[in-house]
């Protein structure tokens, strides 16, 4: 059969599949944190194909070759909450499980403990951080003090390679690399908004759009040009 | 079928439970002793096509797989204790607080309730009530001779009855305070209940430890700043917008796949 109309086809499921990711960073345009995706797309068995020294005539099919998170820093927006905190920089707070975040809408729990929404603790430099009854302050450095006593300081980590950082949903990230501490400072106050620019999100739906359409115009095309061999060539 | 849909999907109703929250705030605006509530989100988990770290080739390693995110959720509806603006009602059984502490309410289950509304009454055996009748805690009789009444910045309360000419001191009240007020449960009605995750409550006088002093004659108005709330109000009608036009999108996608075959 034809080549061609599979590698429209192939085309035209990659722009699904973006879909997929443009809308997930819609869904998540009010999350706190949340850093956007985006998908690279490569040519697909080019490079086997050379790897295997075969003749290769250019004719190739598209596939994903991996989905990029957006790491810039999202806009910070005032709470005034005492227990909301932003990182300014790079850098994730630490949970416990191993897990890492940059959503800081922290909160108290029933013993006394500083976690996030969904319970886990937050860690200081000395494991899980008290808060008691009182003002808190959180300095730029990450220093917890309450009432002018000092807590601990919240732990802020870095990677070497951001990439390794993986997401894991409930607005954590999880890594198997070394982590080690960061220099950013510390807001508080301040929420970290989520990176996603919606316009450009719009913007790249549309194009996705009108690309997947194109695909579908090319397999019409070739399903013509079968139907002409099949029916009108032998018609004499 | 097109996860897309469903990830729009819920997209929509999150930012459906935002305007909820928003609503709710600015019903309230006006109530003495409201705290704003707020709607967090946490994206929901991710589909792993390729897991991070599996084999892509001999010795390689994917670096960061390919996951595709399912979309959000709503991970809490928090209640911001920040302090309300006070106004002056010079209304001597009006009652605020500057501080940490809520005033205890006896409910007729006979549990304790708590509340920053300090609107306070008599009810008709002098006893001091709130808006709903329910008997603060511990429970302070009003003669019914006094002619003044005066509460002081940490709590006690004393009269001056018609035949005297010093005060009389009739109790103290007691107020109670939380290491995380945002895990209190909210009964309507202005009252707060204590819940596992608000931890028990401690009690303490006014003035002492941060549970804040009592103001006579001034009530705590709601939290809630209108601007903020409509700023929010208008992010969220338009993230629920991009949200439909998402799952648009996606519709158009599989209309265009039906009409491949002709």
């Amino acid at each position: 059969m034809y080549k061609g109309i599979y590698i429209a086809a192939s085309g035209a499921v990659s722009k699904m599949k973006e879909l997929e990711l443009v809308s997930n960073n819609i869904a998540n345009s009010n999350t706190y944190g949340y850093k956007l995706d985006r998908m690279g797309f490569r040519d697909f068995l080019l490079t086997e194909l050379n790897e295997m020294q075969q003749y290769n005539d250019g004719r190739d099919m598209t596939y994903h070759s991996g989905i990029y998170t957006d790491r810039t820093m999202g806009g910070l927006i005032h709470t005034g909450n005492q227990l909301d905190v932003a990182i300014n920089g790079t850098g994730y707070f630490v949970l416990d499980g191993n897990k890492y975040t940059r959503n800081g809408n922290f909160k108290v729990n029933s013993e006394g403990f500083l976690v996030n929404d969904d319970g886990r603790l937050v860690q200081g430099t000395n494991g899980p951080i008290e808060i008691p009854n009182g003002d808190v302050n959180v300095s730029s450095n990450g220093n917890i003090s309450v009432n002018g006593v000092f807590m601990d300081r919240l732990q802020i980590v870095d990677f070497a390679d951001p990439k390794t950082v993986y997401k894991q949903g409930d607005s954590t990230f999880a890594s198997q690399e070394e982590a080690f501490q960061s220099n950013s400072t510390v807001e508080q106050g301040h929420l970290e908004t989520s990176n996603v620019n919606i316009v450009r999100e719009m913007v790249n739906m549309i194009e996705l759009y009108r690309e997947y359409e194109s695909h579908q115009k090319i397999m019409q095309a070739f399903d013509e040009a079968t139907s002409k061999v099949t029916n009108d060539m032998a018609r004499l | 079928m097109q996860r897309s849909l469903f990830i729009a999907a819920t997209g929509m109703t999150a930012q459906q439970t935002n305007i909820n929250v928003i609503s709710n705030n600015l019903a309230n605006v006006n109530t003495y002793g409201y705290k704003q509530g707020r709607a967090e989100f946490q994206d929901l988990m991710y589909q792993a096509i390729i897991s991070p770290g599996a084999q892509t080739a001999e010795g390689m390693v994917s670096p960061t797989g390919e996951q595709i995110g399912l979309g959000v959720r709503p991970a809490a509806v928090g209640k911001i204790f920040k302090q309300g603006d006070f106004i002056n009602t010079g209304n001597e059984m009006d009652l605020a607080i500057e501080g940490q502490g809520f005033f205890q309410i006896l409910m007729p289950d006979g549990t304790i309730a708590y509340t920053r509304s300090g609107a306070f009454k008599l009810n008709q055996d002098g006893n001091i009530v709130n808006d709903s009748g329910y008997p603060l805690e511990p429970a302070i009789t009003v003669p019914n001779d006094t002619v003044s009444f005066s509460v002081s910045t940490d709590g006690i309360v004393s009269v001056l009855q018609n035949t005297q000419t010093s005060y009389t001191q009739l109790g103290q009240i007691e107020l109670a305070r939380f290491v995380n007020p945002s895990g209190l449960k909210a009964l309507g009605k202005n009252l707060f209940q204590q819940t596992d995750a608000s931890g028990a409550e401690t009690l303490g006088t006014a003035t002492q430890d941060g549970f804040g002093s009592i103001a006579q004659g001034f009530l705590e108005t709601s939290n809630v700043s209108v601007v903020d709330e409509m700023v929010n109000m208008i992010v969220a009608q338009r993230a629920y917008e991009f949200n439909s036009k998402a799952i648009q999108t996606s519709d158009e996608m599989l209309q265009t796949a039906n009409n491949l075959k002709r």
